[in-house]
């Protein structure tokens, strides 16, 4: 064989190299406070809600001198949650998790988590009374109680304040127009447009994204009053409704006011900056927009279909005790502790965008004047969860799955009306091959 | 389990005399770190896995598995996400086989020619094939960004529209090949560039003298010659792309439209997302004859084609 | 081969920007990684960056202190299965080829049936087997399976085959037994085969994904790869971050193979060790 030319790297570079990972692995731990245990809280908060998340949970560690909290963030969705239960069938599951109301029911029933000792909560001022009534009634299973809601966060509607007041949009308070209508919508964007010269108004981020599709669907088809049933032998739902909204979708990212293939990341930066004068975005991209500095105002996703019901997308992420089993009882007793403190710190968290739960912090006048929170902070009354079952909820394969049928829908590969069909079809398949417990 | 695998015919045969040292039980004792392993990690499973197949085992539950016989095969063979995935295979394994073939061969060709510049060369090719699979997507997801990505600018540059690759179920099959093409160039580069440095140009000069071209000199010298090289990487990738896991489940999680769901991806996403493990196990079993039938079709045919 | 110029002048452009195609992801990459988040996600994409060049990314990166963490395992388990695969292998292989032993023949027959075998199918009962022997979430959960490594027996019994017996032959009529033969006569002679299988069973546990990915939930446990896919820190805007992480994570076997090319590529080329 012919020569490979000779380019050997010196022995010394690379024990240079060596030492100095080594010494960089050694920065990354935090120096030990002694005798201190350690309490392993594990979520899939990001971006925006992982920074306030963070200072939350750091000052609730600092409270606790007898404690250090890490947090593990894993990849949003399936990753977290099929990770998740792999670890509590392991048995050697974080001491601490989070996972949204909307997986509860798959996640309870199966074992895979410890329920919450009710006098165990009491002693740390945490219990029945201080939470909302809906947030503390989906958190029963088989009469235990298995999740604690930090909060309550919607699908809204932010927009850019200082493009809107320039296109002549606001009015004496600052709002938008009455949207009634797709139309009164599709106007608002060409005012963007024509404004900022750019080629959309509107930004809606759902290309490959089950999640955001999920969301603005579930947000229009509440609106005209309609549920899915999953629990039952077939799959019952409201064509009409399904039909009506994915085509009010469909019509939105039409690319006259919007585009036709704007991903979550792509959506949020064509707000941030100032592309586009309005985004479709959960409530927790506020941080981010915040720190961005932008002249913020938000608004309920408005009903669009004349039914004059209220209602909105809406998800609660809540702590939970992944299965251990052979749970170290003085770090169980840190995690209570450290579930009281974090909730009764939820003010930042409100601040992060969502609506607390814990209503010890949500009747307080600093929560009361946080803005433009204030604006859609009605959305917690009306929040419609995810319907329940052991295969849905955020980051599914069900979302997943809806978001394939309907995102051929939107851009066209498909008519509406195949999408939906095709869409109830595989809901049967989950539900037949859905573990039978 | 290690990512190596074995050649045949790579390796000069060793001399036939056998003696071999009697007083045989020390020899176990040399055998046995390597069976005890071997028997735990490798045939427990085997073993172990039939026995669950024929459970409902739920990844959660604490309870006893309840024996429920063939059901699960029988779900398996009537499910249509078995066959969809089982297809997404195959059609992964010829997209990524026939350019993983023809160009590690053009490469190498080229690169055989001696111009200057080796090192470079060399080192381009193969580089891709050090990566870590974690790497290689990250690497393509972004180029494959609709919005931001380096792919659709250059589309855009030259006038074209771009696609939207990863996220669209036309293309996100292909996408994911072009990926894994890349990613494993150097491997089929390196072999063939080791086969063609090992024909003597005294091959090549008697055919010259003969009055052949170039072309002609490539398509009835080198190219035969090369037969076993590619019969070998034919098979090795084969092999490989039945079981491709890693890229899929990182570049779109099976997606879009399980358009790119690959048959090992469903039995994770039924053992582990699903918790039905039993199920998983069938699965994989079903797989698992599969390939036997087709490994044991490989090996008559190259035993056959040895004879020839 | 001989050419004309015109030939070899055209060659030389095909292979050039064959072997640029080759190079462009992993240079996009790093580009990417050396810009501010704000300009690796600026529309329409340019290759130099509004604000100029920065390293910050990569300081955000180390604070974070995940990366050096999963580079340690990495290390620890591809160096563990190295050290243990290669202990099995070659007393495993010398047996074969040297030793007779009862069942010698049925268990060399399994061992080579078993390389057809692709393991990533038994996922699932190893699973099941790791929650059985409490391992999940361990070192060894992750290393034991895999230092099962047929086709290295294999081949290091071939390699062995291959050796001529005089040397040990002259050495056992002087009294020595068998081990201090594998030891003090075999062994040595093998290190070339020794060095390929280590440097390629090093490469592939270093960059295994799968089975470490499922028997590790605990981050920091995580290997590289694991590391970089499952644990997040930022959904929205972190191309530049994610580049970085990407680029780091590439960086120690591109080492490895700048220190190790000869016998990288003498393993592939003689024995086609490493295909995936």
């Amino acid at each position: 064989m012919s020569e490979w030319p000779n380019t050997r790297l010196s022995r010394r570079r690379v024990l240079q190299v060596a030492g100095l990972s080594a010494f960089l692995a050694g920065c990354g731990a935090a120096p030990d406070r002694p005798d201190a245990k350690e309490i392993a809280f594990w979520h899939l908060l990001t971006g925006g809600d992982g920074e306030r998340m963070n200072a939350i949970v750091t000052k609730a560690d600092t409270e606790m001198p007898q404690a250090r909290i890490k947090q593990v963030v894993l990849a949003w969705g399936a990753p977290y949650y099929t990770k998740l239960a792999m670890s509590a069938a392991g048995g050697r599951a974080p001491d601490l998790g989070i996972v949204h109301m909307s997986r509860l029911a798959g996640y309870a029933p199966g074992g895979l988590l410890d329920p919450w000792d009710l006098n165990r909560l009491a002693r740390y001022g945490v219990s029945e009374s201080t939470f909302t009534a809906p947030a503390w009634k989906s958190s029963i299973v088989n009469g235990k109680t298995y999740a604690l809601a930090l909060d309550s966060h919607a699908f809204v509607a932010f927009f850019n304040t200082d493009l809107a007041g320039k296109a002549g949009l606001l009015d004496s308070a600052g709002k938008l127009p009455e949207i009634k209508s797709l139309d009164d919508m599709k106007r608002l964007g060409t005012e963007f447009k024509k404004l900022t010269g750019k080629q959309y108004g509107l930004a809606y981020g759902f290309l490959g994204d089950g999640g955001q599709l999920w969301r603005l669907f579930w947000t229009f088809y509440s609106q005209h009053g309609a549920t899915f049933d999953l629990q039952g032998e077939k799959f019952t739902y409201d064509a009409e409704a399904f039909g009506e909204s994915v085509e009010t979708m469909r019509k939105l990212v039409d690319g006259e006011v919007a585009s036709t293939s704007a991903e979550y990341a792509t959506a949020s930066s064509a707000f941030l900056n100032g592309d586009v004068g309005l985004v479709f975005s959960g409530v927790w991209e506020l941080p981010q927009y915040q720190e961005a500095k932008l002249p913020l105002g938000a608004l309920p996703i408005p009903n669009m279909f004349g039914t004059g019901i209220d209602a909105t997308w809406g998800d609660s992420h809540t702590f939970v005790l992944p299965h251990q089993s052979n749970p170290d009882e003085s770090r169980r007793e840190l995690a209570y502790e450290a579930v009281s403190r974090i909730l009764k710190n939820s003010l930042s968290w409100g601040e992060a965008g969502h609506t607390p739960a814990f209503q010890p912090v949500v009747n307080t006048p600093e929560f009361k004047a946080l803005r433009p929170n204030n604006d859609y902070a009605i959305t917690a009354t009306y929040l419609h969860y995810d319907p329940p079952s052991s295969f849905s909820g955020s980051g599914s394969n069900f979302m997943t799955q809806f978001g394939s049928v309907i995102q051929n829908a939107l851009i066209g590969q498909t008519s509406v009306q195949d999408a939906v069909s095709d869409f109830a079809e595989r809901v049967n398949v989950l539900i037949s091959k859905a573990v039978k417990r | 389990m290690t990512s190596a695998t074995l050649t045949k015919g790579a390796v000069t045969e060793a001399p036939k005399t056998r003696t071999r040292v009697r007083g045989g039980r020390i020899g176990l004792l040399y055998v046995l770190p390597f069976f005890v392993s071997f028997a735990l990690f490798l045939l427990w499973p085997t073993v172990y896995g039939i026995w669950m197949s024929f459970t409902d085992r739920d990844l959660a539950a604490g309870t006893e598995p309840k024996m429920v016989g063939l059901a699960n095969y029988a779900e398996a063979l009537t499910d249509p996400m078995v066959w969809t995935t089982f297809g997404n295979t195959l059609l992964f394994t010829v997209l990524t086989t026939i350019p993983l073939v023809v160009l590690a061969l053009v490469a190498a060709l080229l690169v055989n020619m001696g111009l200057p510049g080796q090192w470079v060369w060399r080192m381009s090719f193969f580089l891709p094939y050090l990566l870590a699979s974690t790497v290689v997507s990250l690497f393509w997801k972004w180029l494959y960004n609709p919005e931001l990505g380096l792919i659709n600018a250059v589309f855009g540059f030259f006038g074209a529209e771009g696609e939207k690759w990863l996220q669209d179920p036309d293309t996100a099959m292909a996408a994911i090949a072009i990926t894994t093409t890349w990613w494993t160039l150097g491997f089929n580069f390196l072999l063939y560039l080791a086969a063609l440095q090992n024909i003597p140009s005294t091959v090549y000069e008697a055919a010259s003298i003969d009055g052949a071209g170039k072309w002609r000199q490539l398509f009835s010298i080198t190219l035969p010659l090369l037969r076993n090289t590619t019969m070998l990487i034919l098979v090795l990738q084969v092999l490989a792309s039945l079981k491709v896991f890693d890229q899929i489940y990182q570049m779109t999680s099976g997606g879009p439209d399980d358009s790119t769901r690959s048959i090992l991806m469903y039995v994770f996403d039924s053992g582990f997302t699903g918790y039905r493990l039993g199920y998983a196990s069938a699965i994989s079993y079903v797989f698992f004859a599969i390939i036997l039938v087709l490994s044991l079709l490989q090996l008559r045919f190259a035993r056959r084609s040895d004879h020839s | 081969m001989k050419s004309t110029t015109a030939g070899r002048v055209m060659a030389f452009v095909v292979l050039a920007l064959f072997s640029l195609l080759m190079l462009a992801p992993f240079l996009w990459a790093v580009n990417t990684s050396l810009k501010s988040e704000a300009d690796a996600s600026a529309s329409p994409v340019t290759i130099l960056p509004a604000g100029g060049y920065t390293w910050e990314i990569y300081a955000n990166v180390f604070k974070m202190g995940n990366i050096p963490t999963w580079m340690v395992n990495s290390l620890i388990v591809a160096t563990g299965v190295t050290l243990i695969t290669l202990v099995i292998s070659t007393l495993a292989g010398y047996a074969f080829s040297r030793l007779d032993f009862v069942g010698r023949k049925p268990l060399l027959a399994l061992t080579v049936a078993s390389i057809m075998v692709p393991g990533t199918i038994f996922i699932v009962p190893l699973f099941d087997e790791m929650l059985a022997f409490d391992m999940v979430d361990t070192y060894w959960g992750i290393i034991l399976p895999q230092v099962v490594a047929p086709v290295m027996v294999f081949i290091l019994k071939r390699f062995f085959d291959s050796i001529p017996r005089e040397l040990e032959d002259a050495a056992r009529v002087d009294g020595a037994n068998s081990f201090r033969i594998f030891l003090r006569i075999v062994l040595p002679l093998s290190r070339p085969i020794i060095a390929a299988v280590a440097i390629f069973t090093f490469v592939g546990a270093w960059n295994n994904f799968l089975w470490p990915f499922i028997v590790t939930n605990d981050p920091n446990l995580m290997t590289l790869p694991v590391g970089l896919q499952t644990v997040t820190n930022g959904y929205g805007v972190v191309f530049a971050q994610l580049m970085a992480g990407a680029v780091l994570a590439a960086l120690p076997l591109i080492l490895v193979f700048l220190f190790f090319q000869r016998q990288i590529i003498k393993g592939i080329a003689t024995t086609g060790l490493g295909g995936q």
